[in-house]
């Protein structure tokens, strides 16, 4: 199987990088923030949107979906905020309520969709599952600058973000405004579940940002490690993953890799208790 | 009769969300949801491959055993492994459910499971599901018997449970020292929760069954004060909006038990809305001296 | 500035929903000593001491610092909250909580210059935590985290430490340790405020006592706070003969 002789597989593994480094960015931020199951919310939040987005612009264009991706996103995200803060519901319970009003939806406008023979609308389903082979070079263009966009605001405002994520009322004294920063990491899960959702589909996502940042927490200290570490985990899992799904055919991309992340995460976990207990016994 | 039908079965599957909706409420335990109805799918997938046959008894064994597999795996992964209990809910339910769906395409030749029915269902199609004996009586649809039966099930479990479940919720020291097994009715609420899901999924999906057991309860949450009443509102709640989402999805043209949930969520969003719009404008007392 | 009182709060209320947790607060804190702000619980300590930091709005009254408003010396305020409000579990070594409050001396392509590695480095010798620059928060003991936090506000050249029930899980060598510190920190002209409910170990370090239930009870010199009337009143004891 040489990757290079296979464009496609080129391609996907590509995207799927691309994809994983923001995850795993973004999930290291969410983790720490207690919040890793955001990742779930976000991507069920996302389908409205992108259905929407395809039948305003009859087309399957990344660019726009990913749009309507991540405003639907933004919405669920700011939903999920707004019932916890003005009732008695548990954040626990509020995800769940944004969740699955917006997945209903979602399923909704697919049904609508479906039944109204909109032109283009093949491999819509696709982004349930996921359908990483499906993805063009017009496609990694896409993402590989709103990747971009996303790492340039992760390190731009790096500091900022740590300081609300950690101590906020230290951060105000500091002259940072932490609804504003809080803001932003909802805004920078929001695009990379809209962009990531295509390769692992909604279902899935959720794995690509919570498994690295959970790896990787095991043997970092220091928040700007554990990010570097979890990008490193993510891309291996996200490489390995897709290779094997391509050793075998008609298998699907994102199951493997999120397989491939969990085995990391198991190995991660293990290897640390062989050298917590073998330093112990020293 | 079609609607008839439909109309049963789909409250049916409001009513015991509803129940065991409003237990998982109260023990901040909607996401675990979320994460059991996924990870059942590896378990339905196995039990098809080992028995090679589709029926129900089957596919529940699988189900059960593959949510109870779940549960325990997000506490081991969680204790053993010191990661919060978000991330180890995530991690399970998605690797579970990955294998779930590799396992589905390894074996595609020989599985009948369409993907998309397992995890969307159709309502739509429960009428067409009849149970006639050999004398010729149409017994109406098997979901409507099996969902019956799980009714019965859930009812009497929530009652002989009442006490450990809700108790449970809110102090989970004190249940202890009251000798109530804690440990115990954790796992049998996620079987029930497994077992539910898998009864209603050939109605509704998968995933959908989620959205029964979470929208009505977090609804009636909003305004209600005891836990009774919650159950009871959370039930209304379901079973009307089965019935109006049943007649817009057909005015639409589209699918019942995403219409449906639509409308549960429509109504979760206008009761928050009220809730809200009350808050910030507190009825005033009336002026008698104008 | 040549002020005798570091904070003062001018009729503080501040309530959460309809419950009031403080009111009417009028009360002077001197600079230069350690206060202790003290009474029983759900008496406002926390809420007042929050109000003074800057870190909540009181919904009335204000707060001065040094005699003007507080937002013009709020660099000079340091808080640290209770035990129980932080995150321990945040991946962040004691070097980095320390470095956070350089941080907006720098741009965001900026690196710690040798100079502001220094002053940390100063402030982490002076807290007696060399050694554990690299520990991840949580593996510190009780009397460690607290001077973590303390090497913080040392770094951002507060003159105002603002702690709240730092002494609560600490062991009797700790507490005396930490009790040692914030006698240093007075001794070299800052001020101190601490939210205490020790009444055994008051006496030893709090110049001051301000005594609080929801209003100001009393305020004043140590002795003179922990023997009055007032106290066993704040705690519903019976009068003394």
């Amino acid at each position: 199987m040489d990757i290079f002789s296979n464009p496609v597989l080129l391609n996907v593994l590509i995207g799927v990088i691309l994809i994983s480094i923001s995850t795993a960015a973004v999930g290291c931020l969410l983790y720490v923030q207690k919040n890793a199951l955001l990742g779930e919310t976000l991507a069920h939040g996302c389908l409205p949107g992108i259905y929407c987005a395809f039948i305003f612009s009859t087309t399957r264009n990344l660019f726009w979906l990913s749009i309507g991706a991540a405003i639907s996103g933004l919405i669920s995200s700011y939903l999920v905020d707004l019932i916890v803060a003005k009732s008695r519901l548990s954040r626990d319970g509020a995800m769940a309520v944004v969740l699955s009003s917006m997945f209903g939806l979602g399923v909704v406008l697919l049904s609508f969709i479906q039944q109204n023979n909109y032109p283009n609308q093949n491999g819509l389903e696709d982004l349930f599952f996921g359908n990483a082979a499906a993805m063009s070079g017009n496609d990694i263009k896409i993402i590989g600058l709103i990747s971009i966009a996303i790492w340039f605001l992760l390190i731009t405002n790096y500091r900022k973000l740590l300081l609300t994520l950690f101590d906020s009322g230290f951060a105000k004294f500091q002259g940072i405004r932490p609804k504003f920063y809080i803001a932003v990491i909802s805004t920078l899960a929001a695009t990379s579940v809209a962009i990531g959702m295509q390769t692992t589909g909604a279902v899935l996502i959720a794995a690509l940002i919570i498994t690295p940042a959970a790896s990787a927490r095991i043997w970092c200290s220091r928040l700007f490690d554990m990010i570097l570490l979890a990008i490193i985990f993510a891309i291996i899992g996200g490489t390995v993953g897709t290779l094997c799904s391509y050793a075998a055919p008609k298998m699907p991309t994102g199951p493997w890799i999120v397989v491939c992340m969990a085995v990391l995460f198991l190995l991660s976990s293990l290897t640390k208790r062989i050298y917590l207990y073998s330093t112990k016994s020293d | 009769m079609t609607a008839f039908y439909i109309i049963i079965v789909g409250s049916l599957v409001a009513l015991n969300g509803a129940i065991l909706g409003s237990v998982l409420l109260l023990r901040r335990m909607s996401m675990i949801c979320d994460a059991i109805v996924h990870a059942i799918l590896p378990g339905l997938v196995l039990a098809y491959l080992f028995t090679s046959s589709r029926g129900s008894l089957a596919m529940t064994f699988g189900a059960i055993s593959s949510g109870i597999v779940a549960a325990t795996l997000v506490e081991f992964t969680q204790q053993k492994f010191q990661i919060t209990r978000e991330a180890a809910i995530g991690i399970t339910f998605t690797t579970l459910f990955s294998i779930g769906i590799i396992l589905l395409a390894l074996f595609a030749g020989q599985v009948e499971l369409d993907q998309d029915c397992v995890l969307f269902g159709e309502l739509a199609y429960v009428p067409l599901d009849l149970w006639i004996t050999d004398e010729g009586l149409n017994l109406g649809p098997h979901s409507m018997w099996s969902l019956a039966f799980l009714t019965i099930g859930v009812i009497t479990y929530v009652a002989v449970g009442f006490r450990p479940l809700v108790l449970c919720a809110f102090d989970k020291e004190f249940a202890e020292l009251q000798g109530i097994k804690v440990q115990l009715w954790h796992y049998s609420l996620l079987l029930m929760l497994s077992l539910a899901a898998v009864t209603s999924f050939h109605a509704v999906g998968a995933i959908m069954v989620m959205g029964f057991f979470i929208l009505p309860p977090a609804t009636a949450f909003l305004f209600v004060s005891s836990v009774r009443s919650l159950m009871l509102i959370s039930c209304s709640i379901g079973m009307l909006c089965v019935i109006s989402g049943y007649f817009l999805a057909q005015y639409m043209n589209v699918s019942i038990a995403g219409c449906i949930i639509t409308l549960n969520g429509v109504v979760f969003f206008a009761a928050f809305s009220n809730r809200l719009y009350m808050k910030l404008n507190p009825p005033r007392p009336i002026d008698k001296t104008i | 500035m040549t002020t005798n009182s570091c904070l003062t709060a001018r009729n503080l209320s501040f309530s959460f929903g309809e419950t009031p947790a403080i009111q009417d607060i009028n009360v002077e804190f001197a600079r230069g000593k350690i206060t202790g702000i003290m009474g029983p619980n759900g008496s406002g300590k926390s809420t007042l001491l929050q109000c003074l930091s800057g870190i909540i709005e009181p919904q009335s009254g204000d707060v001065l610092a040094f005699d003007d408003p507080l937002s013009e010396h709020q660099k000079k305020i340091s808080y640290i909250p209770q035990k129980e409000k932080i995150d321990w579990d945040f991946p962040i070594t004691v070097k980095d909580l320390v470095k956070t409050a350089l941080y907006q001396r720098l741009k965001w392509y900026e690196c710690f210059s040798e100079e502001l590695l220094k002053l940390s480095e100063e402030a982490i010798l002076k807290m007696g935590l060399v050694g554990l620059e690299n520990k991840q928060i949580g593996q510190l003991s009780g009397g460690q985290q607290q001077r973590a936090f303390l090497a913080r506000a040392l770094v951002s050249n507060a003159e105002v430490f603002l702690l709240d029930e730092p002494f609560t899980g600490l062991d009797v060598k700790a507490t005396k340790d930490l009790i040692g510190i914030l006698r240093k920190i007075r001794d070299e002209g800052n001020s101190v405020v601490v939210v205490h409910h020790d009444f055994s170990n008051a006496m030893l370090f709090l110049d001051d006592v301000v005594l609080l239930k929801t209003t100001l009870l009393k305020s004043g010199p140590a002795n003179t706070v922990i023997n009055s009337s007032e106290l066993r009143l704040a705690f519903g004891l019976p009068e003394q003969e």
